[in-house]
């Protein structure tokens, strides 16, 4: 008489409470995607914040003060940093999901003893870091036409790390939304670029109507670039407690969402 | 076939229309997204406290130059972008092995990124005149402008994309020469603002002269030579046809 074999059981996690060595690989494989890919994602980024500080200085002339007291490259740039971080940290999540998809890669993460929380972590914190080596290296080439000093360490790392990982979680998710990378392209051209460029980066708030005014007080994004700018310069043209807690109040929200997706296994698991 | 194989030609020359076609979110929407975000954006930042450049107002100035922009990085990336997913996907013999010549290679890759440039600015073009007044002061010299400069730019695509091994090295032509060039070739200022040294450059670039005699058809103002810059087109269009030519026939890059 044969044996049943009994069911194979799933082994109980030996790693403790968090995974720290398969977080640490996940981390460290997004990060390196970006330096291994940094022509165009760290010096495009680099290269295209120039431009469009040149675009401005120049369309504009020098000694224009967009708020009195603030020249116009010092208002700039940090939207400028602010962008390319937020941009680069979108990307990097989203265009990692998307590519381990299209390749069939994405089994890779799903399989891995990784629970929903640590994967949401995983996405957001090397996203977060692509996004801040693109803000950094945008500082240092911008040296020749401004150099950035923080004004307010605290408020801009503060503003930094929550404005990058703020869009990391957005692009873990729409990576996950993406089917195609004609759907990743929409989501950077359609939503990601207007909203940071839309937010404050090369204007001050007294240039909009009253009605648009009130709204981009509750816009997390005016916040992020408000932030950073305070950072660098000390200025403010919005209330910074209040920045803090939206964009506490966002990151927090995303990081739920993103935790409920990777769960369910949405458009990940058949 | 004749002298030509207009079938194979026009076959081909249909291919690379469709191509862009299919994904017209990208090649079409997109840009228009992007140049309506950027007319947003100059109007926001400068307000109305912009002044006057070459005597008319800001954005009418700038209107012409964006969309010069846009088209001719939409006629770069369409010649480019179709090589190099050839190569990489394996499946350019499929362009190599008919029977059409390298002038007809050439014309018909370089047709389908002109009427992608042009397709571009045809919905660029009405989109920011619903925002900005704009008047046609020559229409001449739009139509001569918008033929050469989107020539020259799908053939600079063409050569770029035979050059290119892999899409970081067109993204690199893109990122590094491409938007540069066109960012600061006069698209968002009068080269008149420039320090004289690089008054003098910007007077050797193309790029200046294709945006700087579009303009003209729209404002009536020119910063250079209206005569040099349609010679300046037409030897570069020359030169480029040539190189392209001389690299279709050769198989540089294509053929083993």
């Amino acid at each position: 008489m044969r044996q049943a074999v009994p069911a194979a059981q799933p082994l109980p996690r030996r790693f403790g409470l968090v995974n720290g060595v398969g977080l640490g690989a996940m981390i460290r494989r997004d990060v390196a995607r970006v330096i291994k890919g940094y022509r165009h994602t760290v010096l495009g980024a680099a290269v295209s914040s120039v431009l469009y500080l040149l675009v401005f200085q120049l369309a504009l002339g020098g000694d224009w003060q967009v708020v009195p007291g603030v020249a116009l490259v010092a208002f700039v740039a940090p939207g400028l940093v602010s962008i390319a971080c937020c941009q680069r940290a979108f990307e990097t999540s989203a265009s990692s999901i998307v590519f381990d998809r299209l390749e069939g890669m994405l089994a890779d993460v799903i399989m891995a003893p990784l629970t929903a929380a640590e994967r949401t972590f995983g996405y957001a914190a090397s996203a977060a870091i692509g996004g801040l080596m693109a803000g950094a290296t945008v500082v240092v080439v911008f040296l020749p036409f401004i150099v950035l000093v923080p004004a307010h360490p605290l408020v801009l790392i503060f503003f930094a790390v929550a404005g990058a990982t703020m869009h990391g979680l957005m692009g873990a998710i729409a990576g996950i939304w993406a089917k195609r990378w004609d759907h990743y392209t929409a989501a950077v051209m359609f939503f990601v670029i207007p909203l940071n460029f839309l937010s404050g980066a090369f204007w001050s708030i007294e240039a909009l109507p009253p009605l648009a005014r009130s709204l981009v007080a509750f816009n997390p994004v005016f916040h992020v670039i408000n932030g950073i700018r305070h950072g660098f310069t000390g200025v403010s043209e919005g209330s910074l407690a209040l920045g803090v807690l939206l964009v506490l109040a966002v990151n927090a929200a995303l990081a739920v969402l993103l935790h409920r997706l990777l769960q369910s296994g949405w458009r990940v698991k058949a | 076939m004749g002298a030509v194989n207009w079938l194979g030609l026009w076959t081909l020359y249909v291919k690379e229309v469709r191509r862009f076609a299919k994904v017209a979110t990208q090649t079409i929407v997109a840009p228009l997204v992007t140049t309506l975000l950027f007319l947003a954006i100059f109007a926001l930042a400068f307000g109305a406290r912009a002044e006057a450049v070459a005597g008319v107002p800001f954005l009418e100035f700038l209107v012409p130059g964006l969309a010069v922009m846009v088209m001719v990085q939409n006629a770069f990336a369409n010649t480019a972008s179709s090589l190099v997913i050839s190569k990489v996907q394996g499946n350019v013999v499929d362009m190599l092995m008919p029977p059409l010549s390298p002038g007809e290679l050439a014309a018909a890759l370089a047709g389908g990124g002109m009427t992608r440039g042009i397709v571009v600015v045809a919905a660029v073009l009405p989109a920011m005149a619903i925002f900005v007044p704009l008047t046609i002061h020559h229409a001449g010299f739009i139509v001569f402008h918008a033929l050469a400069a989107s020539l020259m730019m799908s053939l600079l695509g063409l050569i770029g994309g035979i050059w290119a091994e892999k899409f970081d090295h067109m993204a690199a032509i893109t990122n590094f020469v491409v938007t540069p060039l066109s960012f600061l070739s006069g698209t968002f200022y009068s080269v008149e603002r420039l320090p004289p040294a690089w008054d003098f450059i910007a007077h050797l670039n193309p790029f200046f002269y294709m945006i700087d005699g579009f303009r003209y058809g729209f404002i009536g103002h020119a910063d250079g030579s209206l005569v040099g810059g349609v010679l300046v087109m037409l030897g570069v269009n020359a030169a480029l046809c040539w190189v392209a030519h001389r690299m279709l026939a050769r198989g540089y890059k294509l053929k083993a």
